[in-house]
């Protein structure tokens, strides 16, 4: 029994965890036949117009038509919109307070048991060895893990498209050495290199050695990207008719080359996201955490950082596995959804942003 | 040092040889078959197979070989202790495992993928019409046109694993790279652990240029094209 009971309304969805589920799969039942209902949905709603604009219906059709046609778009943006409300209100969704402690001994299943509590009906995913519920503190560490996260990919996405962008629009040397540059970058695992230099400058600096580290590297694909698609538009006709009728830089950036490069940019930016998070909970892993992060790996001390963060919930849990596994298997279960969920976002926007996908009706 | 590195080098090798070979048969079980169920299983299977990351995969196969493999093998199994040496199978095989689960998941894909393109291709209707044997299509038609990207995405294979190889090493307490770096990074050996940083770019770097050169055997049309890091 925890010492005070649990907030009624942030336990609702797990109640209702039934309901969820079959609300889920009724979602996706819909989502994965729309092969089938899709095409007779835009036959009921088709105007008799053979040419001209479409009518508003037809529009708001074709857009819910691409969304529930999309399973992978409709999971990803399910997890992340999960991990906004994480994010923005954790008390919204947690059973108990992040630094709640339940008591010593507790009757769990039928069984007296001590610190720490295996995931239980009372404990969702467990508690760690203070007593501390695993999936409160998921949910209120997904804040801090997801402005780091969000930092460095933003940062990642500054080197590698505005390196890109020149490489692909000098081209030449110059634009042969910037690739290459990414290539020799590349060469050395992000986490080997974020590991290295955070540990070097100082892991207790925070916020910014651990943006720089991880931002450092892991930009060349992106570079890789962008260069191939500002090659490819600087060699269309249109572009060559815009820079003659004396559009300037600016204005070919942004009519020309923003709105064609985002159907690939946008996604390579949840990609990205996936990947720091990946990066972030090796490094956690290993022992280095954004909050008081410090770095023993050879004696294992017993521990616990006191600010919930999803990186830090998984250090120190190494030798846990053999007689907790849940303490390691939470944490890590959360990046692999988060993980999941933002490869999904990005498998699903690159179908919805498709500009060669068939619009419309076939005429 | 040169022991670590040998060390590294042979559990990196045998984890994507054993996911290369590993991914290549479910790809072409579940690629050669495209509207089987099981060609839906295994891409899905492998889509989730890339992104688990390795402390999650390291944890579960530790679990595995613990709870049950160890037992029912009896003592065979010596996963933690430091004391045995290199080419150890009951050491090897669980960090393998472990490193083999990226490429075998990535190879798949990337063979699924390409085989969609080959078997609708022309020139295998062709070869198929001409009353050429199954097998015989299949060597010298499919697999031909499948090594290429194959081959390819055996660099990414050799990038994930080299990324791995600190969560994997440390936690299976093998010797090798990744290990001394920890080792030098606890000890705030600056030297030691950038000359490890070097050593595992070069290496990277080598295996890139080698797979490079294989696949202008394979396929000379793609020779130039293409980054190095995909």
């Amino acid at each position: 029994m925890p010492t005070t009971p649990m907030p009624p309304a942030s336990i609702w969805y797990l109640d209702n965890g039934a309901v969820l589920l079959g609300a889920l799969a009724v979602l996706f039942a819909i989502s994965f036949t729309a092969r089938f209902w899709a095409p007779r949905l835009r036959a009921a709603v088709r105007s008799g117009q053979v040419l001209g604009e479409r009518t508003r219906l037809e529009r708001v059709t074709e857009l819910a038509v691409r969304f529930l046609g999309n399973p992978a778009l409709i999971a990803g943006s399910l997890v992340t919109l999960a991990l906004l409300v994480a994010a923005l209100w954790p008390g919204f969704l947690s059973p108990y307070g992040p630094e709640e402690v339940g008591r010593t001994l507790q009757l769990i299943d039928g069984e007296v048991r001590g610190r720490p509590f295996p995931p239980s009906s009372v404990y969702p995913a467990g508690t760690d060895r203070e007593g501390r519920d695993l999936l409160t503190r998921i949910i209120y560490g997904t804040e801090r893990t997801f402005v780091l996260c969000v930092a460095v990919a933003v940062l990642r996405l500054l080197i590698g498209g505005s390196l890109g962008g020149v490489a692909g629009w000098r081209g030449g040397a110059v634009g042969q050495q910037i690739l290459s540059f990414g290539t020799v970058s590349s060469s050395i695992p992000s986490l080997l290199f974020a590991f290295v230099f955070i540990l070097t400058i100082g892991p207790r600096l925070g916020f910014g050695v651990f943006l720089l580290g991880l931002g450092f590297t892991g930009w060349a694909e992106l570079t890789n990207i962008v260069h191939g698609s500002v090659r490819w538009i600087r060699g269309q006709p249109y572009l060559d008719a815009a820079i003659a009728l004396g559009s300037t830089p600016l204005h070919v950036a942004r009519r020309h080359l923003l709105p064609n490069l985002a159907p690939q940019l946008i996604p390579a930016a949840a990609l990205e996201l996936s990947a720091v998070l990946l990066t972030l909970g090796e490094l956690g892993f290993l022992g280095l955490f954004l909050g008081e992060g410090f770095f023993e790996y050879v004696p294992q001390v017993v521990r616990s950082p006191k600010l919930p963060e999803w990186a830090g919930m998984l250090s120190g849990t190494r030798l846990s596995i053999f007689n907790w596994p849940w303490l390691p298997m939470a944490p890590a279960m959360a990046f692999m959804v988060a993980i999941l969920g933002f490869n999904l976002l990005a498998t699903g926007l690159r179908k919805w942003l498709d500009p060669f996908q068939l619009r419309g009706t076939p005429r | 040092m040169r022991d670590a590195y040998v060390r590294s080098v042979t559990l990196m090798l045998v984890a994507v040889v054993i996911g290369a070979t590993a991914g290549l048969l479910l790809g072409l079980a579940g690629g050669l078959r495209p509207r089987s169920p099981f060609a839906g299983l295994a891409s899905a299977v492998s889509y989730v197979g890339v992104l688990t990351p390795s402390f999650l995969l390291a944890v579960l196969i530790l679990l595995l070989f613990i709870r049950y493999i160890g037992p029912a093998f009896g003592e065979r199994f010596v996963l933690l202790s430091p004391e045995v040496t290199v080419f150890d199978v009951r050491r090897l095989l669980a960090p393998a495992l472990v490193l083999a689960v990226r490429p075998m998941a990535y190879m798949t894909q990337v063979t699924i993928g390409a085989l969609q393109e080959v078997i609708y291709s022309d020139y295998v209707r062709t070869a198929r019409a001409k009353g050429l044997y199954q097998r015989t299509v299949l060597l010298r038609h499919i697999l031909r046109n499948v090594a290429a990207p194959a081959l390819t995405s055996l660099n990414s294979s050799f990038y994930f694993s080299m990324s791995s190889l600190l969560i994997v090493e440390w936690l299976f307490n093998w010797g090798g790279i990744g290990t001394r770096l920890l080792d030098a990074a606890a000890d705030r050996d600056a030297e030691m652990a950038s000359y490890m940083l070097v050593s595992v770019g070069i290496t990277f770097l080598i295996i890139n240029t080698a797979v490079k050169v294989l696949i202008h055997r394979f396929d000379p049309r793609i020779a130039e094209a293409g980054g190095a890091v995909s």
